[in-house]
């Protein structure tokens, strides 16, 4: 009987020895992260539907790491070394090899025909869609669009910020749609421009998309004084518009915005198409795209966002900046949204309460829902949320805009 | 729909497709210059999103008295 190395029994202790210090430090920070994240999660201190499966599929990947045979490091990208798991392989190009690990990997399915190629991003807007009430826009279209183009100043701003800080024109563009917070656009956008740096810019979306929830109430209380945030706003000022005049604009608004910008059409077509079954009443396809559709692609995002987080991919030298980039571009998106808030409480005479501001931050319902609980808290009778609801989904509408508009120009001025 | 209405829809459609025929088939003609390419493309984008707006206009909206709602509900609950 041979010599029994007990570490191999145990292979993922054994690979924390066998990798170089500054990875197996890395794996160990995140694995407590995710421990974190899923705590923070389950608490509801950040969204727990994307958290719980991000949490748990981060700490378990960078716990499962296992010496891989011979055969199968073959089939790895140069330098990925002896050391791997079998979750996914997300840099793996080659054909041949991609079948090969396709048979392997048990999630590689699921990011090779859904997140490598967006069709995950859009599967989201198409529930984003069904849920969503354009109405409310349709109702204020002034209003709303004048706020979400204040709440993308986070968008426009963090882009020469990212040049100065050694970013190609097309990397500033995907980290700058963060601002957005939209995170299928920020996806979508980084496979569309910097497909090499999409794992950690969207890691570093969803990471930051989730700090919203409990980032953006203190953003509000600094800025906006308490009198302020409890003016009561009058609903019967809130028109309401036809389902099929909400149809029409559905129909129109996408084959515009798609002739504008086909390079952002998927996402485009995906976001109308859930608001026209919506106001058709098409009620299977609405149950359809609202439950398993868009449940089902979150809670696949998120764990497919929590097992990218390997330590090789954090330790890249440029996550550092992403993540400096990112609460740059939502911090100005905030305060952009704010600032609309504020100017539209002054055309409108002083009626109209400048909370609603930050939910032209598209972070569709989360914006609004921050909203209206810091209103209710200066003011438990002031209903705010159809006016927010309004702006947010404007703000949804402007970040594709924006989005298009990086994906389109970017290949042409760099 | 009132002619009213109906003229809102139809410019706003127009007023969008001359944008988009500016931004897709007018600014590609200007290849080698980069800073006419680039404005005459944000005046297409710029002017098919105000289409958006104008249609918007169109719309016929129908205004609630939340006064009269809030006394339905009281009369239902009793």
């Amino acid at each position: 009987m041979g010599e029994i190395n007990v570490l191999n029994l145990f292979q993922g202790v054994a690979t924390l020895f066998a990798s170089e210090p500054k990875i197996a430090i890395a794996r160990l920070v995140l694995i407590v992260l995710g421990f974190l994240l899923v705590y923070l999660g389950y608490k509801k201190i950040l969204d727990p539907l994307i958290m719980l499966p991000m949490g748990l599929g981060m700490a378990s990947v960078n716990a499962a790491v296992l010496f891989i045979a011979p055969e199968m490091v073959a089939m790895m990208p140069e330098g990925s070394g002896n050391m791997g798991t079998i979750f996914v392989a997300p840099m793996v190009s080659d054909p041949a090899s991609l079948i090969n690990i396709l048979q392997i990997d048990f999630l590689q399915p699921i990011y090779t025909y859904t997140f490598s190629n967006g069709l995950i991003a859009c599967l989201v807007f198409m529930g984003i869609g069904v849920i969503t009430d354009v109405g409310y826009l349709l109702a204020r279209p002034f209003a709303s669009m004048f706020i979400a183009l204040f709440a993308e100043l986070g968008s426009v701003l963090t882009f020469p910020v990212a040049v100065a800080c050694g970013l190609t024109f097309s990397e500033a563009a995907a980290i700058s749609v963060v601002g957005g917070a939209d995170g299928p656009m920020v996806l979508f956008t980084s496979l569309m421009l910097a497909k090499h740096l999409f794992v950690p810019i969207t890691i570093v979306a969803y990471l930051y998309l989730s700090l919203c929830y409990g980032g953006y109430p203190y953003l509000i209380r600094f800025l906006i004084p308490k009198k302020l945030r409890g003016i009561q706003m009058d609903l019967s000022s809130l028109p309401t518009v036809s389902s099929g005049q909400k149809f029409a604009f559905a129909i129109i608004a996408c084959t515009v915005l798609c002739l504008l910008f086909p390079v952002a059409a998927p996402l485009f077509m995906s976001f109308f198409v859930g608001v026209a079954v919506r106001e058709s009443g098409l009620k299977h396809f609405a149950e359809l795209l609202e439950g398993p559709v868009l449940y089902g692609s979150t809670f696949f995002l998120g764990l497919l966002l929590g097992v990218l987080c390997e330590a090789s991919t954090i330790l890249d030298p440029k996550v550092l900046i992403l993540l400096f980039l990112g609460v740059f571009a939502l911090f100005f998106s905030g305060v952009g949204g704010v600032i609309g808030g504020l100017l539209m409480y002054f055309i409108s005479g002083k009626k109209f309460n400048p909370v609603v501001g930050i939910a032209g931050v598209s972070c569709i319902p989360t914006t609004s829902k921050v909203a209206q609980r810091e209103v209710t808290a200066a003011n438990p009778y002031a209903i705010v949320l159809p006016f927010a609801i309004g702006c947010s989904v404007s703000g949804v509408i402007t970040s594709a805009i924006l989005t298009g508009v990086y994906i389109t120009l970017v290949p042409l001025v760099q | 729909m009132s002619g009213r209405s109906v003229k809102f829809w139809v410019s706003g459609t127009l007023v969008s497709l001359t944008g988009v025929v500016l931004a897709r088939i007018v600014a590609p003609i200007f290849n080698g210059n980069s800073t006419l390419l680039v404005s005459i493309y944000l005046l297409g984008i710029t002017l098919g999103l105000a289409g958006l707006v104008l249609l918007t206009f169109g719309m016929t909206k129908v205004y609630r008295n939340v006064g009269d709602e809030l006394e339905a509900g009281k009369k239902e609950s009793n």
